[in-house]
């Protein structure tokens, strides 16, 4: 078996006051795993550790109690970090710089050659969809756009691991699918990701395991379908069926489950993000209206 | 390396983007139009405007680069306090590297900023030339001459006997008595001080003896320079002294009397060339010359008596000015990044400007902290607090870097030379404290959390 990507043991985090005092525990004696390839999901709600743990992955912070060990070494080493891309939680770039030379400086960072710094710059400045704006100063951009070029920053040196804080947060429901879409390529590229998010519904599509932190202290951990499975109960899905057919699947159910069985029957819902993506996209494709829009 | 570009390039960026070569066109509009505003008030002499255009074409601009600069490099704090930092060490870059990539990129634009205030000192003091040769100014003259080594000093250090030093001390003690109480340390100090000094009673002359000082047409010309220090053996009683010079032989003699020279205080005589023997040596006679009745002792120390040759080729010394000034803001970056590496940007910006000062008064205040340690005129408490917040003070220069100990632009003003033996010496002292504060200032970096919420 392929030793884990990131590996953490007793972690633990106590952020103490000016005088020394401990001030807060953060973590609480974490123990985690993520194996290559996989998409990792980390939940909690805010204050939970979540951060805490990337930082601790990244060298930005130091444990107080524990080890913790990134791509087999310490997050501290620096050649380490060149297998490595980060999306942090707060889109703080330099705000002097356009978004293309944003990537071409962080590319140096990397001592990637001149020719593949441009290749990838125009590569990720594509994938992201700031297309528009590759010139524009970064401290012009919204929040979204922020996102956007933090995550073509966190890919620039194509990264073995990819640690993303919050990557959805402030991105409009299509670009929070185009995150998605990527997050579902780097995995089929082998690539490992590991995901701090509060946002439920992002994790569950995309991750393949995750683990909830509360109060710093590690709560639940597995698959997502194995956590989510429900073996109590059964769902049959098809085509909508006639007032009869359900009558007499009703009757079926009744004679071999015994009457007490309670048995739901409705139309299922799409999900309104699966529905805004479908409008907007549909919408994108027709052709353009033609005149004036009427007041 | 490319890293390291990098960093700098960004920083480049960052200027550029937040108006920074404003400030930078303002100081060298300062430095054009300052020595202007002098002009106009001022005698008009030939030797003021020169000095005019050292002070406010050069000393008053350097200031304010290095303001400029101290404030650019702690915005590295900035960076770390509003986190945008952690994107750039999550990347395969040292803390060292980001260090030395924001110094370079500094102290490249502080040296260019600083070429061209040189540039423009020197395009000035060209046209201050008299091409004609009728205007007898040293300060014009030295401008054409060619560099002269500096002198070195005849008399040889003395030993001094411990017993000699606890009789002065007995003496001193018994005569301050009731007038101005002395601690027992500083008198064992200035006994020092004397024994290794020349002591002369009123009339009394001692002899100087400088080789070395090669017969140039330079010194036959602009003269050469002599700083020296005066001590009375009762500074509770004298504050100033008068000294005469008596240089040179047969017709070559001259006196000068530099009256009233105030105790501690370098005072500076100019000597005619001329007194200066043809194989280099210069014969000097220092002679009391206080009433015989005013008792006053006169001490000399001959470590202190200096014979600054004039200034050779402008150009030479114009460039090692240049050299010092930038060197000097080269310090004041690396102070400013290993501040900003541990504390927040206003704490970065004081604690760097505070080492800029007291650097620039180091000499000053180590004499003022001397004074304060060994007196105590009422004995109080204030007294007391007085001295221990000297004692403080002196300990905490110790640590702090020295800029008073060779001032590029005095030497520039008074057109002496900086000697070769000197630029290196200052520049060896300024490179090992940058280079010691830069490690220190990347090691906190590496050490820091900087992903603390």
């Amino acid at each position: 078996m392929a030793s884990p990507v990131v590996e953490t043991r007793g972690l633990g985090k106590v952020f103490r006051d000016f005088w020394g005092r401990p001030r807060v525990h953060a973590l609480k004696g974490l123990d985690l795993g993520v194996e290559p390839g996989e998409v990792f999901g980390l939940l909690g709600p805010n204050g939970s550790g979540k951060s805490t743990t990337i930082k601790i992955l990244l060298g930005l912070l130091h444990p107080t109690a524990g080890f913790a060990k990134v791509l087999g070494g310490s997050p501290r080493e620096v050649k380490l970090k060149a297998r490595i891309g980060y999306l942090p939680e707060e889109s703080n770039f330099y705000p002097h710089l356009s978004a293309e030379e944003t990537l071409s400086f962080f590319g140096s960072i990397f001592a990637l050659p001149t020719q593949v710094i441009r290749r990838r710059t125009d590569e990720l400045i594509h994938l992201v969809g700031l297309e528009g704006a590759r010139r524009r100063l970064v401290g012009e951009f919204s929040k979204g756009m922020l996102r956007r070029i933090g995550l073509a920053q966190a890919l620039i040196n194509d990264p073995e691991l990819l640690i993303l804080d919050e990557p959805t947060a402030g991105l409009d429901p299509i670009g929070n699918r185009e995150v998605k879409n990527l997050l579902v390529d780097l995995k089929r590229r082998g690539k490992t990701v590991l995901i701090s998010s509060h946002l439920l519904a992002d994790i569950e599509e995309v991750c393949d395991k995750v683990a909830i932190l509360h109060e710093g202290q590690l709560r639940a951990f597995g698959a997502v379908d194995r956590l989510l499975a429900d073996d109590q109960r059964t769902q049959i899905t098809t085509r909508r069926l006639s007032p009869g057919t359900i009558e007499a699947v009703r009757a079926l159910l009744d004679e071999r489950e015994g009457a007490d069985l309670k048995v739901e029957v409705g139309m299922p819902s799409t999900r309104l993000e699966e529905f805004f993506v479908r409008t907007v996209t549909s919408a994108k494709n027709e052709p353009a209206a033609g005149g004036k829009a009427q007041p | 390396m490319r890293a390291v570009l990098a960093v700098a390039r960004l920083l480049l960026a960052e200027m550029r983007g937040r108006r920074t070569w404003i400030p930078g066109v303002l100081i060298v509009a300062i430095a054009f139009f300052a020595p202007l505003f002098g002009e106009r008030t001022g005698t008009g002499s030939l030797r003021e405007r020169y000095h005019l255009c050292v002070t406010y074409g050069i000393g008053l601009p350097a200031f304010l680069i290095n303001l400029l600069m101290i404030t650019v490099a702690a915005s590295m704090a900035r960076d770390i306090e509003n986190r945008r930092i952690q994107a750039l060490v999550t990347k395969p870059i040292a803390p060292w590297q980001i260090v030395l990539g924001l110094f370079g990129c500094l102290l490249l634009v502080s040296g260019l900023l600083s070429m061209v205030i040189f540039t423009m000192f020197s395009a000035r003091v060209a046209e201050l030339r008299d091409p004609g040769g009728r205007v007898a100014d040293p300060v014009q003259l030295s401008i054409r001459r060619l560099l002269v080594p500096r002198a070195q000093l005849g008399p040889e250090p003395k030993t001094i006997d411990p017993g000699l030093v606890a009789a002065m001390v007995e003496s001193m003690r018994s005569e301050s008595q009731g007038v101005h109480e002395v601690r027992r340390a500083e008198l064992e100090k200035r006994a020092l001080k004397v024994l290794r000094s020349l002591q002369l009673r009123p009339g009394e002359a001692a002899d100087f003896v400088f080789r070395g000082l090669q017969e140039t047409s330079a010194i036959e010309r602009d003269g050469l320079l002599l700083r020296f220090v005066v001590h009375s053996l009762k500074p509770w009683e004298v504050g100033r002294v008068s000294l005469q010079w008596e240089a040179g032989e047969g017709s070559a003699e001259m006196q000068v009397r530099s009256n009233l020279v105030p105790h501690g205080v370098p005072a500076e005589v100019l000597l005619p060339g001329s007194v200066v023997g043809k194989d280099g040596t210069l014969r000097l006679r220092a002679r009391n010359v206080e009433a015989a009745d005013s008792g006053v002792t006169v001490i000399l120390n001959p470590e202190r008596v200096h014979a600054l040759p004039p200034q050779g080729s402008f150009f030479a010394s114009e460039v090692a000015a240049l050299w010092l000034v930038v060197s000097r803001s080269a310090l004041l970056l690396a102070v400013a990044l290993f501040a900003s590496s541990l504390f927040r940007f206003v704490t970065a910006v004081f604690l760097a400007l505070f080492v800029y000062v007291s650097a620039l008064a180091s000499g000053f205040l180590r004499e003022t902290f001397e004074l304060f340690q060994g007196d105590s005129h009422l004995g109080g408490l204030s007294e007391q607090v007085a001295g221990w917040a000297s004692r403080f003070g002196a300990l905490a220069l110790s640590f702090l870097p020295d800029l008073s100990r060779l001032d590029p632009l005095d030497r520039l003003a008074l057109g002496r030379v900086i000697g070769p033996g000197e630029l290196v010496v200052e520049t060896a002292w300024i490179a090992a404290e940058s280079a010691v504060l830069l490690a220190l200032g990347g090691l906190t970096l590496r050490r820091r959390e900087l992903g603390k919420p």
